[in-house]
């Protein structure tokens, strides 16, 4: 039994696994960098060091610095998280060598999977469908033209040990290949360390669907059911549900024994997902395996009653699994919503910044997994991903208006969100019926804002200096060196 | 009294009279009355416009420019004469950074022929590689940052002539 875990990660995730531990009465140590001193993962573990400057590189990648934190704080295990060296094998090793036990895959099966060209081969070689596309590494510009080749455009250039779009790039034609790889590899190479990149054949109008499995270090493995991530832009998913509008009873179990399959075929331990392209026939393609907590569990959590986090922690202990397939069912239906620090009028340029103001939703059916708090600077060196909203209720139809609800309570001041983008997803037709493909946002149409309420905005912008004037007071200098947050905060403390 | 505006760079005209308790306003020919609460939720304010409801926060950021917060849109005012041709002028010939970063790349250099969406510069923030793009036909007139450094959101990179 652990008695203390070290979290090799920041945010909303570390603060997750954060939860569990406290839940399972074993002591969390955190890390933080130079401008994570005052995050929410640092105040909120039992013990916090600090580990090295703001840039990832320097910080929550520094594997020697985690090691030496670990084993000074007597911690018996690590979790990744996700992102980061969640996928890493080097630092699974690492952790395995120092008597350190890693939450996530055995270092051999991670090394596998987490090499998205040899995980494509071992699932070949079972008989499951792969997309066409490249199975070998290079970075010879020859090699590339040869696959496409035989492909054709458009593809997707990929990092082969990356993960959650970062790398990722669909390419249309020749003129963009060069420049896709280019950006690919320094994005890979900043996220991961590698700057492998790959392609493969672009489906056209798939669903993405993917099977939450366990498997212990005993040779169980079960799957907790699908996740429908087909709402996603820059190939980063941004709404996730449980179930899929687009599996029935037979096809779940299709995909869910076949998830089984190539986790076995990989000796995969721990939890994971399996993820697949669902084309219009309902033929599904493997995609890849992600060896890690996903961002999106938590609606598995919700439609299971499973706790992620803790079975991992269980079968990092070394305990058998708590469940059998047969004792697993889903319940009703969850849809998450990932809050991103991005501006949605302006091509989702990232939007860093200090949070001024912050009115988080409650209610029937709500979960708030959060890595901010009022008067917190979001940091400009790490993923936009500020929080994740999921809901839970009977039915689809329920979770989507619960969800709109709860979406229009949630007021994030200071930087941009794209809360207003999910909003209107939420009100989409072709959303509420289900009818959804990877591309839905491509041809997705914002609805104007300013033309619809423009009498209202322009009312409430004429009288601007009165309501700056109640906020502020009178006297209060304009073009002020100090932050606004300041005086506001110095106000408050005066009532 | 008469007002102008430019939200989010478009001119609006209206008139504002403070009563002694409510604001009435004109638009469009049509008059509102408008009430304030008094105490901020959250830095909310409610409003009333003919008793609708509305929630407000109001930021202002100098003289005469404020960001609004409604419901999940943020609108950008200025008033005022200065502010209204200033922010006409800079529109087309200055790039800002539209987000703090690293300049991680430079793909043009002073006296570049530009054309509208070609590549000059990447910004690194948030683990991603951002291009930014020139906005019209031109010529690189100033590049006023080197690669690798630090820039915060709305500085100024790059004069086009």
């Amino acid at each position: 039994m652990f008695k203390k875990i070290l979290i090799a990660n920041r945010g909303e995730i570390a603060l997750r696994i954060i939860r569990t531990c406290r839940e399972m009465q074993i002591k969390s140590v955190a890390v933080y960098s130079d401008v994570d001193r005052d995050a929410l993962h640092t105040r909120s573990a039992d013990e916090a060091y600090h580990i090295g400057k703001s840039n990832p590189q320097e910080s929550y990648l520094n594997m020697d610095k985690l090691i030496a934190i670990a084993k000074n704080t007597d911690c018996q295990a690590v979790h990744p998280g996700y992102g980061f060296l969640a996928e890493n094998v080097k630092f699974a090793r690492i952790c395995r060598d120092e008597g350190l036990i890693f939450i996530g895959p055995n270092p051999d099966a991670l090394e596998l999977v987490g090499d998205k060209i040899a995980a494509r081969n071992t699932v070949k070689d079972i008989g499951a469908l792969i997309i066409p596309g490249m199975l070998g590494k290079t970075s010879n510009p020859s090699d590339f033209d040869k696959v496409i080749k035989d492909i054709g455009f458009p593809v997707i250039a990929k990092a082969s040990m990356g993960g959650g779009g970062k790398g990722m790039r669909i390419v249309k034609n020749k003129g963009e290949l060069a420049s896709a790889i280019e950006l690919g590899r320094r994005e890979a190479l900043s996220a991961f360390g590698d700057d492998t990149i790959y392609i493969e054949k672009y489906i056209e109008e798939p669903r993405h669907v993917e099977m939450q499995v366990l498997a212990d270090n005993f040779g169980n493995a079960v799957h907790l059911f699908e996740r429908e991530c087909s709402i996603q832009r820059r190939y980063q998913k941004i709404i996730e549900e449980s179930p899929s509008p687009a599996l029935d009873d037979d096809l779940r179990k299709k995909m869910g024994d076949e998830a089984i399959k190539i986790v076995n075929a990989c000796n995969y331990t721990n939890a994971g997902t399996v993820e697949f392209l669902l084309d219009k026939n309902k033929n599904f393609y493997f995609l890849e395996v992600n060896a890690r907590i996903q961002v999106e569990h938590p609606v598995t959590e919700l439609v299971t009653g499973v706790d992620i986090v803790r079975e991992q922690i269980k079968i990092a202990e070394g305990n058998k699994l708590s469940y059998r397939q047969e004792n697993l069912q889903q319940r009703g239906h969850a849809i998450e919503a990932r809050i991103y620090a991005e501006d949605p009028d302006n091509n989702f340029v990232p939007s860093p910044g200090k949070i001024l103001h912050l009115v988080e939703p409650s209610g029937p059916g709500i979960r708030l997994d959060s890595g901010i708090y009022e008067g917190f600077e979001i940091p400009v060196f790490y993923d936009p991903l500020i929080s994740k909203l999921v809901v839970w209720a009977e039915n689809r139809n329920t979770a989507i208006s619960r969800m709109e609800r709860a979406l229009s309570e949630y007021k994030i001041v200071g930087v941009k969100t794209i809360i207003k983008l999910l909003s209107a997803i939420m009100k989409d037709d072709r959303f509420v019926k289900g009818n959804i493909n990877t591309h839905f946002l491509e041809n997705f149409v914002m609805p104007e804002d300013l033309a619809a309420n423009e009498e209202q905005v322009a009312i409430i912008a004429s009288i601007c200096e009165k309501l700056a004037k109640k906020t502020y007071g009178k006297n209060t200098a304009i073009n002020r060196k100090e932050s606004l947050w300041k005086i506001v905060g110095r106000q408050r403390s005066l009532q | 009294m008469k007002k102008k505006l430019l939200i989010d760079n478009k001119l609006y005209e209206l008139e504002v009279n403070y009563g002694k308790k409510d604001i009435e306003v004109t638009f469009n020919n049509k008059t509102h009355n408008i009430n304030i609460s008094d105490t901020t939720f959250n830095g909310f304010h409610s409003i009333l416009i003919d008793n609708k409801t509305i929630e407000v926060f109001c930021q202002q950021k100098g003289e005469d420019h404020f960001v609004l917060w409604i419901g999940q849109n943020t609108y950008e005012v200025k008033s005022g004469e200065a502010l209204l041709t200033e922010s006409q002028e800079e529109e087309s010939s200055v790039i800002h950074a539209p987000m703090p970063g690293l300049i991680a790349k430079l793909e043009v250099k002073e006296g570049d022929e530009v054309s509208k969406g070609t590549p000059i510069l990447i910004l690194e923030a948030m683990k991603m590689q951002n291009e930014i793009k020139s906005p019209r036909d031109g010529v690189v007139k100033e590049i006023l940052v080197k690669e690798g450094a630090k820039v915060a959101s709305e500085d100024k990179l790059v004069v086009l002539e």
